[in-house]
């Protein structure tokens, strides 16, 4: 048995060991992590557990295969729970009542189908050329045209500019060719 | 009609917030009625958002069947087992991780008065270990978590298998978590260690040792406990050289059950 069929048969079958495993392997670059981008223990913690919810979730319903480690996914998956969390507070208004169970379970699974999401948009990522992902993830970090051109070695900015739309008009039909683009719709 | 290059620097500015006041008036009109326009603005907004490393894409509240699907995985019976072991096993972890955080701590300020103190207590329990049942002192089953849950309809046969318990009447305790252990859902290590105390206490000692080996064999992490317990069945017994050999399996890693414990216990048996 592999280590991600090791873990996961873990998860489905409530090894307490083979969980405990898990703790000890990635929840400590978990809580690293979620300390060092404003977050604390408790929140670490929530995250972590909510991470391994949705992927057993996503195993169970949407029968994902993992192509990764598990320890890779499983970090991702609370990176993003976490970068979520974050952003949360930025798109919603706060509305001063209890939160009840149902709200946490909605709410989770609505994060499952926003990560099929962003998982969707990374693979399209992977599938262009190599020279166009370089600049596109540098474009998308916000990083200025002149020191794009300067780190890939380009003439100037307006090569750069040139370059990034037509990357970006690439991808974007990659994207948008793709059915599972309009399956969600977005806020 | 395909998007002017133009354009498409404006929607770059347009979503950087770089766009005068005048400029983003006479854009916002082109944008009303330009449908390709939005849809380029929207996936631009949208790749520059799934793209970074600070923002995060929200959906709208959504209403479909792999929705649907989700929600009741996670309403399940199985689920709520999941994020119940979770729970218990993310509290060990902690419980083990801050032990081992304050032990390093008061290693380091305290060394010299933890030397001093070892060289006390070993002294103590020398003189104590003379006229010390020690069987005595671990039979009092006051750390055995209790089984009650609230409002748990199943729990009624660990319910009055525990009140038997608490009132030493071991026979029908033994009975009741033999009950108990043919439902599946009531199936666990706490129930087994119950059992094999009511088994211990009625001197029923093989038995006893065999419910304390299945607790071993479990995947629980209480696994360590079937060997504290099976070394107070042979210390009852009397039986030094297996005492010593379960003390032995416990001293092999700090975080087996009673592991300080066990160190006192077998250093008084030397």
């Amino acid at each position: 048995m592999n280590k991600n069929d090791y873990f996961i048969t873990g998860l489905q079958t409530k090894n307490e060991k083979v969980i405990l495993e898990i703790y000890k392997t990635i929840y400590p670059n978990v809580k690293r992590f979620v300390l060092q981008n404003s977050g604390q223990e408790p929140d670490a913690e929530d995250v972590f557990q909510k991470a391994i919810l949705q992927i057993m979730a996503r195993l169970q319903v949407q029968n994902i295969e993992i192509k990764s480690t598990f320890d890779g996914y499983l970090f991702t998956a609370c990176k993003n729970l976490w970068r979520r969390e974050l952003n949360k507070t930025k798109n919603v208004v706060t509305i001063d009542q209890p939160i009840e169970p149902d709200d946490d379970i909605n709410d989770l699974a609505q994060s499952i189908l926003e990560q099929e999401r962003w998982e969707f948009f990374q693979e399209k990522l992977e599938l262009i050329s190599g020279n166009c992902k370089q600049i596109l993830q540098r474009f998308f970090k916000k990083i200025p045209y002149k020191i794009i051109a300067k780190e890939l070695d380009y003439n100037d900015e307006n090569v750069v500019r040139q370059r990034v739309f037509k990357c970006k008009s690439k991808l974007t039909e990659m994207i948008k060719s793709d059915n599972r683009f309009n399956q969600l719709k977005t806020l | 009609m395909s998007i002017s290059e133009k354009l498409k620097i404006q929607v770059d500015d347009y979503l950087d917030g770089l766009m005068s006041d005048s400029e983003l008036s006479k854009f916002t009109e082109e944008l009303f009625s330009n449908l390709e326009l939005q849809n380029y603005v929207a996936i631009n907004k949208e790749m520059r958002i799934q793209y970074n490393d600070e923002d995060w894409q929200f959906l709208e509240k959504p209403s479909s069947d792999e929705f649907d699907d989700l929600t009741s995985y996670l309403n399940s019976d199985d689920a709520r087992l999941l994020k119940n072991t979770l729970t218990k096993v993310s509290s060990a972890y902690n419980k083990d991780n801050n032990a081992q955080a304050s032990k390093t701590n008061k290693a380091k300020v305290y060394s010299f008065f933890a030397i001093a103190a070892s060289i006390v207590l070993i002294i103590g329990l020398f003189i104590l270990n003379r006229d010390t049942n020690l069987y005595n002192i671990y039979n009092s089953w006051e750390e055995l978590p209790s089984l009650i849950e609230r409002g748990d309809v199943q729990s009624d046969v660990l319910q009055n298998a525990e009140n038997a318990f608490i009132s030493k009447d071991y026979k029908t305790a033994n009975s009741l978590y033999l009950k108990a252990l043919e439902n599946p859902s009531l199936n666990n290590v706490n129930v087994y260690l119950y059992l094999g105390i009511t088994q211990l206490e009625l001197g029923k000692h093989e038995e006893a040792i065999a419910t304390f080996d299945k607790i071993l064999e479990s995947d629980s992490i209480d696994f360590s406990k079937g060997y504290w317990y099976k070394a107070l069945v042979y210390l009852k017994l009397d039986n030094i050289v297996e005492v010593k050999k379960q003390l032995k399996i416990i001293l092999k890693d700090k975080n087996h059950y009673m592991y300080e414990e066990a160190i006192k216990i077998y250093s008084k048996l030397k």
